[in-house]
């Protein structure tokens, strides 16, 4: 009788430090991830969406004949967002713009919001007086972008009890500023599903 | 009896932590032929899993330049009837071997259909890149 009483009291204890070891009780956990991981911990609009889009449009456009042995000036407009939940297209159109300098293939002009401050450095540097006149910036010299490269992210959320599922599509154009031509375009597509437990959990 | 059940229990605690790792190489880079073309397959390929290894077969490797970048693509066949997801990344290795590091660079989702040839594309990140590896595992 006390061999069994013993022999339940060890399963119980095991049974319970299983548990506590499989739930990892005993408080947070701090590490490093990988930035380059598939994250799919919610069904909004994560860092592989950013990174998948960014990489299908610049290999698109990089293998454009535009960008050629050229290298085209180009003006980038913010993408714009469509869908009912917050993105943030200046991530998608920083990474992009970004991945196409570095290939030596494309310049970029100075984004909108930095023309404001490029404006005031230049008027600095020719009313303060403090500027010596040898290297101080001239108006007039600014480069005229050849191209200007805009787009539009758009989904669609549909749900059915315990099925969530997210259609993203991400189009970008690239137009020709002084004929008005769009001379590429390009879209990617991603869809993600969520089911939901019968549990809840 | 106590102290079997104990260390049996132990034990499942630590198989339970630490999951099993199947590695499998399949090659490792090689320089490439200059202006591209098609190559050994299982140079360029790095599968890490062995369920994939016997699931995926690499059909295909072509690659040319565009623009002075080196484009790739490489074909997988789903050898089974499943439908199953797994990620690929490529990495792109200057001429002497040095990794040229782009923007974002990370894991690509993937879902193939059973049976079904998917095409995996990938252009180098600068004119410098002149080998490329591509790394393929099993979705998490």
């Amino acid at each position: 009788m006390i061999r069994k009483r013993r022999f339940f009291l060890a399963f119980a204890l095991s049974a319970l430090l299983a548990v506590s070891g499989l739930a990892g009780c005993g408080g947070t956990t701090v590490r490093y991830g990988d930035p380059g991981e598939v994250e799919t911990l919610t069904l909004e609009f994560g860092s592989t969406d950013l990174q998948t889009i960014a990489e299908k449009m610049v290999q698109s456009l990089l293998v454009s004949p535009l960008f050629g042995d050229r290298r085209p000036v180009v003006y980038v407009s913010q993408v714009k967002n469509k869908t009912a939940e917050h993105i943030d297209t200046k991530s998608i159109t920083d990474t992009i713009s970004t991945a196409l300098l570095k290939s030596g293939k494309v310049r970029f002009t100075a984004a909108s919001e930095i023309n404001k401050e490029l404006l005031e450095q230049l008027e600095y540097q020719e009313n303060a007086g403090l500027v010596d006149p040898k290297t101080q910036k001239q108006f007039g010299k600014q480069i005229g972008a050849d191209y200007m490269l805009y787009g539009e992210i758009t989904s669609i959320t549909k749900a059915a009890g315990r099925k969530k599922d997210v259609y993203y599509k991400i189009t970008l154009k690239l137009a020709d500023i002084e004929t008005g031509i769009i001379e590429w375009a390009d879209e990617k597509e991603i869809r993600k599903g969520a089911q939901k437990s019968l549990l809840g959990m | 009896m106590v102290k079997k059940l104990l260390l049996f229990t132990v034990w499942c605690l630590f198989i339970s932590a630490c999951a099993p790792v199947t590695s499998s190489n399949v090659g490792s880079g090689q320089a490439l032929p200059q202006g591209g073309g098609n190559y050994a397959f299982s140079n360029f390929v790095l599968i890490n899993n062995k369920a994939l290894l016997r699931d995926l077969q690499i059909t295909d490797i072509k690659s040319k330049m565009v623009n002075n970048l080196m484009q790739v693509q490489v074909q997988v066949l789903n050898k089974t009837s499943r439908t199953f997801p797994f990620e690929y990344s490529f990495t792109w290795f200057d001429a002497s071997g040095f990794q040229v590091v782009g923007v974002g660079e990370h894991w690509t989702p993937v879902i193939i259909n059973g049976n079904e040839v998917k095409s995996l594309n990938g252009v180098a990140p600068t004119g410098e890149a002149t080998q490329f590896k591509v790394q393929i595992r099993k979705a998490k």
